[in-house]
């Protein structure tokens, strides 16, 4: 199973699949690619101790993604 | 009110004359008086001290006329009273309307932030959640300096002797939970430490204190490791 969370001004929205269904995971590979084309950026989060990396590809192997909106300095 | 007076040789005297009056005098005269009254003359008995005695009553008792007000007929007030009150009352409905829309808006922000909670309970653990919870901090141990983030806003990068003020956010951040805000700081100095110092504003960079987040002092906000 993979997870994806969407932060987003309601709290996080999680989209779920699961690895061996294609349909699930072409939902979830087509929100990905849509959110960082907008400037989201994904992170790869592991379980504890578990680095956390930023992603630019969807890899629906990863188990938990977190897609954060733009980041800005101010 | 009584007016009386006496010249040399006789005597006018007069009950209920000038009802109302008012006056802005100057000394003892009234030369300067501005004088308004529905009820002028009422009565007024004069005496001729050479000849007869000349004797009226009910001179002006009422004085009746529309009230005119800014040239407007009683009619158009009463048109204009009903056109505010109509005002008034839409008024204070679309002041209900916004009050509710922000309770709506406060409790989904409310919601919000619970979920994002959540995530961050998820991600930190429920230890350091409730620290995070307790002091709004959360200390992100990155490779090359820590950094502790608020949720009200704002960094603080410590390095060995320093501590800058860094600026960074989640662009339109106010619309987001203030956690959100917090857990994408911590995703992306954890993931990317030097994005993460590229993208920030160093507002100013001061001296550390000697006892700024030492080891007895982590409790006094949450680490993410």
């Amino acid at each position: 199973m993979g997870e994806m969370s969407i932060l987003g001004k309601e709290g996080d929205t999680k989209v779920i699949w699961d690895v061996k269904n294609e349909d699930e995971v072409e939902v979830a590979e087509s929100q990905f690619d849509a959110l960082t084309e907008k400037g989201f950026l994904a992170f790869k989060v592991g379980k504890k101790g578990e680095k956390t990396t930023q992603i630019k590809k969807f890899d629906p192997n990863l188990g938990k993604i977190i897609l954060v909106p733009k980041i800005a300095g101010g | 009110m009584t007016f009386s007076t006496c010249d040399g040789n006789g005597t006018s005297y007069s009950n209920y004359v000038w009802e109302t009056w008012s006056t802005a005098s100057t000394a003892s005269t009234t030369s300067s008086a501005t004088s308004y009254s529905p009820n002028i003359w009422k009565r007024w008995v004069s005496c001729d001290p050479y000849n007869a005695t000349d004797s009226t009553t009910a001179v002006w008792v009422t004085w009746i006329e529309p009230i005119q007000l800014s040239g407007k007929t009683k009619e158009q007030i009463d048109e204009d009273e009903k056109t505010y009150e109509k005002r008034r009352l839409e008024a204070e409905k679309k002041q209900k309307e916004i009050e509710e829309k922000q309770k709506r808006i406060e409790e989904e922000r409310k919601q919000a932030e619970i979920k994002s909670k959540e995530l961050l309970l998820d991600l930190i653990g429920k230890e350091q959640t409730d620290l995070y919870e307790k002091t709004g901090r959360l200390l992100v141990k990155g490779n090359k300096h820590d950094y502790l983030i608020k949720k009200i806003g704002g960094v603080i990068k410590v390095e060995k002797d320093k501590l800058s003020d860094l600026c960074i956010h989640l662009e339109n951040r106010y619309a987001f939970p203030e956690t959100d805000n917090v857990i994408s700081l911590m995703l992306l100095a954890k993931a990317d430490e030097e994005e993460f110092n590229r993208i920030a504003n160093n507002h100013g960079t001061r001296h550390r204190p000697t006892d700024f987040l030492i080891e007895d002092q982590l409790k006094q906000c949450a680490v993410a490791q």
